[in-house]
């Protein structure tokens, strides 16, 4: 097996895999808009569904779609219940780093940045996942952070 | 470019295992009960098809209650049929015949090609007995048995809610009628009527009218008890074989509170230690009851009249042209004892240590029954191990008699069970070894039984249903595979769940389940290094993983006469 054929069997893979994933979140999505009123079971699982979608989008470089589903889902009010609540911040802190580098990628590293916390440890606190250490969390971000940053930094230098 | 974060279990509620079901109002109940063991299964057959007979079900000596006493009290549908084909020619127009005609048919047949036929009669009596009653004062028994079947049938294929839609409305009928049905003997049909409808409703969480119910039958039963001390009641009112005794509709009326009160307690996170306690009280006295009244050797007609002091002596003798329909003859006569002899052709008898396997066999049911749901219990409170040890002692229940064989479905149940209480204690991998398992055993049991449906649910000879949920194995089987990491055997498994079910067009957690799966996989896929990728065509490839079902069994009840 060369090289190529490889590579080529890898996005294949990749490819195929966020096709479905697509397919499948549009289609949740769809099902839980039928409903005229929206049990909020279902708003949680449509807010699921739009932070995937945006991680999906992201992959893809459809960068114009991450930023719409991030204003979609930090415009929802917050669930009162205190349960839900966490989740929902988590998921929200999520898709704020979705749509930042989504901004920074089309070349608006500002509009970025401004989707982005000022406090990056408050954002953490919400993105507390039980199967992922924190560190490994926090890296992950300010990783991203930087990505953004770097960014910014090249686009004020050609201008 | 930077590997984007993307939360793994992106909903902030722990959705380990839950049932799917059609209506959305159904999924707002389920949201509440996600983390429970929704698909813990137990075996016992909490109503089952029920004979007709012409009229009543007053036990005759006639050629027609004796083919239904080979149906109801030996279990044995091929007999029953040739008794009654020996009888079709007297009473082709007998509506009892019309019905029992195509059930037995369908029951004695061992590749089960006839179901379509007897469904098809029994919806045509259904509509014409319907129309038949336009008061509802004179719902007759024939009327009953047929709406109950009818229901039974839409339970056993899983469409709760079509069930629910015919049975309920019937218990509200008798409940709403109970005056004018006091004087006329229905036996326990009632009772299978109500237990159908508390099946139905706890199936699909709908728990509200469960209570009264249940209220309902505990009044009925002290009621029947009551009337069955007064002897001329009590000899209008001989029950026929299958019926139910009033130990054993007490023991099932336990089970049932037992089973409503933690789904309650599932709903309502804030109940649960009041509930257990309700709970453990109900499966105290099933047990009590069991011990006391159900367990003995002695044959279960011999119970059937337990409730009352006026108790029935029964004598059967059948001589060996039984299975022909011919020299059969049935003696009944009164006593005061609770003996009972039944002689069956060569004049074994039956009345020592020697129960009939059809006795023995409904007997370790119950047993079975008690027994997991004091492992739901257990379970319930977080006690993992008690949990495990009791399944495993209901497992060999199934054993416990010398001559039994552990069955596929008994395996299967057993398996799933241990499942679900792994997975919850957040053993994925331990859970996903005992999913296997389930699932080869359904398979054999496939193999053993070629009439065994995709869904898991068949009718085998002696009128027992079995139901095996091989939908809520797969999805639950998806759930787990995900944690694991098993992000293609988890699509694999929620696919074939879709293609089972009829949610895909309703319920969006699938879908998003599908998703959240495709992009582990890809996240998995994308990390490995080029010269990996005949593992990642492995990983990629879809491993139909054998996920199994759980199983409920039923016994059919039914023939008209």
């Amino acid at each position: 097996m060369n090289g190529s054929n490889g590579k080529e069997e890898l996005d294949s893979a990749l490819s195929d895999s966020l096709t479905k994933a697509v397919t499948y979140l549009t289609r949740c999505m769809a099902l839980c808009h039928t409903y005229q009123f929206m049990p909020t079971f279902y708003e949680q699982l449509l807010e699921s569904a739009r932070v995937s979608l945006a991680f999906v989008w992201l992959e893809i470089s459809n960068y114009a779609s991450v930023v719409h589903l991030a204003d979609l889902v930090l415009g929802k009010d917050l669930p009162e219940e205190d349960s839900e609540k966490a989740g929902s911040q988590r998921l929200r802190a999520t898709v704020r780093i979705y749509a930042c580098e989504a901004m920074s990628l089309m070349g608006n590293p500002q509009g970025g940045l401004k989707y982005l916390p000022d406090d990056l440890d408050d954002v953490l606190d919400f993105m507390v996942d039980t199967n992922k250490p924190r560190r490994e969390l926090k890296e992950a971000m300010v990783a991203s952070v930087s990505h953004v940053k770097q960014l910014m930094c090249t686009l004020e230098k050609a201008h | 470019m930077v590997r984007y974060l993307h939360p793994q279990s992106s909903l902030p509620v722990d959705r380990s295992i839950y049932c799917v079901t059609k209506e959305s109002s159904i999924c707002i109940k389920l949201k509440e009960t996600d983390s429970n063991l929704q698909s813990y299964s137990s075996t016992l057959p909490p109503t089952s098809f029920v004979v007709m007979s012409a009229g009543h079900r007053r036990r005759l000596s006639n050629p027609e209650s004796q083919a239904q006493y080979l149906y109801e009290a030996r279990g044995d549908a091929e007999a029953a049929l040739d008794a009654y084909n020996l009888l079709k020619d007297d009473s082709v127009k007998n509506l009892a015949m019309q019905h029992n005609l195509p059930l037995l048919t369908y029951l004695a047949d061992t590749h089960k090609i006839s179901e379509q036929a007897y469904l098809t009669a029994l919806k045509d009596l259904h509509s014409r007995k319907n129309t038949d009653y336009g008061d509802d004062s004179d719902l007759t028994l024939q009327q009953l048995v047929l709406s109950y079947n009818l229901a039974l049938h839409f339970y056993f294929s899983r469409e709760f809610e079509v069930a629910e839609k015919i049975i309920y409305p019937i218990f509200q009928m008798i409940q709403n009628k109970e005056e004018v049905f006091k004087d006329i003997y229905h036996g326990d049909i009632k009772c299978k009527i109500a237990f159908l409808s508390v099946d139905c409703m706890l199936e699909v969480y709908d728990v509200e009218i469960v209570k009264e119910i249940l209220d309902w039958v505990e009044k009925y039963i002290t009621a029947q008890s009551e009337s069955s001390m007064d002897e001329t009641s009590a000899i209008d009112c001989q029950p026929s074989f299958m019926e139910e005794s009033d130990s054993e509709l007490k023991f099932r009326l336990h089970c049932y509170r037992a089973r409503y009160l933690f789904i309650s307690a599932e709903r309502d996170k804030t109940i649960v230690d009041a509930n257990s306690k309700k709970a453990r009280k109900e499966l105290k006295n099933a047990m009590e009851i069991f011990n006391h009244r159900l367990s003995g050797k002695k044959s279960n007609a011999g119970s059937i009249c337990d409730g009352g002091s006026a108790q029935d002596s029964v004598a059967v003798s059948l001589d060996s042209g039984i299975g022909n329909g011919n020299g059969i003859c049935i003696d009944r006569h009164r006593s005061n004892n609770n003996n009972v002899t039944v002689m069956i052709g060569n004049g074994h008898d039956i009345n020592d240590d020697n129960r009939s396997p059809f006795e023995r066999k409904k007997s370790d049911t119950q047993y079975q029954h008690a027994l997991y749901l004091k492992g739901r219990l257990e379970y319930l409170k977080g006690n993992a191990k008690k949990s495990l040890k009791l399944c495993s002692e209901a497992q060999n229940t199934a054993t416990r008699n010398p001559g039994d064989e552990m069955t596929s479905i008994h395996h299967a149940m057993y398996n799933s069970n241990v499942a679900i209480v792994h997975q919850t204690s957040g053993q994925y991998f331990l859970a996903m070894h005992y999913y296997a398992h389930a699932l080869e055993h359904i398979e054999n049991a496939r193999k053993e039984c070629d009439w065994i449906r995709e869904d898991g649910t068949n009718a085998s000879g002696d009128g027992t249903m079995n139901q095996i949920s091989v939908k809520q194995v797969m999805y639950n089987a998806a759930i787990c595979a995900q944690k694991c990491g098993n992000y293609a055997a988890s699509c694999e498994c929620m696919l074939r769940y879709l293609e089972m079910s009829e949610v895909s067009a309703t319920h969006p957690f699938p879908w998003l389940h599908l998703a959240e799966s495709c992009i582990g996989k890809l996240k998995i896929v994308s990390q490995l290094p080029l010269s990996m990728v005949w593992l990642k065509n492995l990983l990629t490839r879809m491993h139909p993983v054998p996920f199994q079902e759980c199983m409920r069994r039923r016994n059919v009840v039914t023939l008209l006469g």
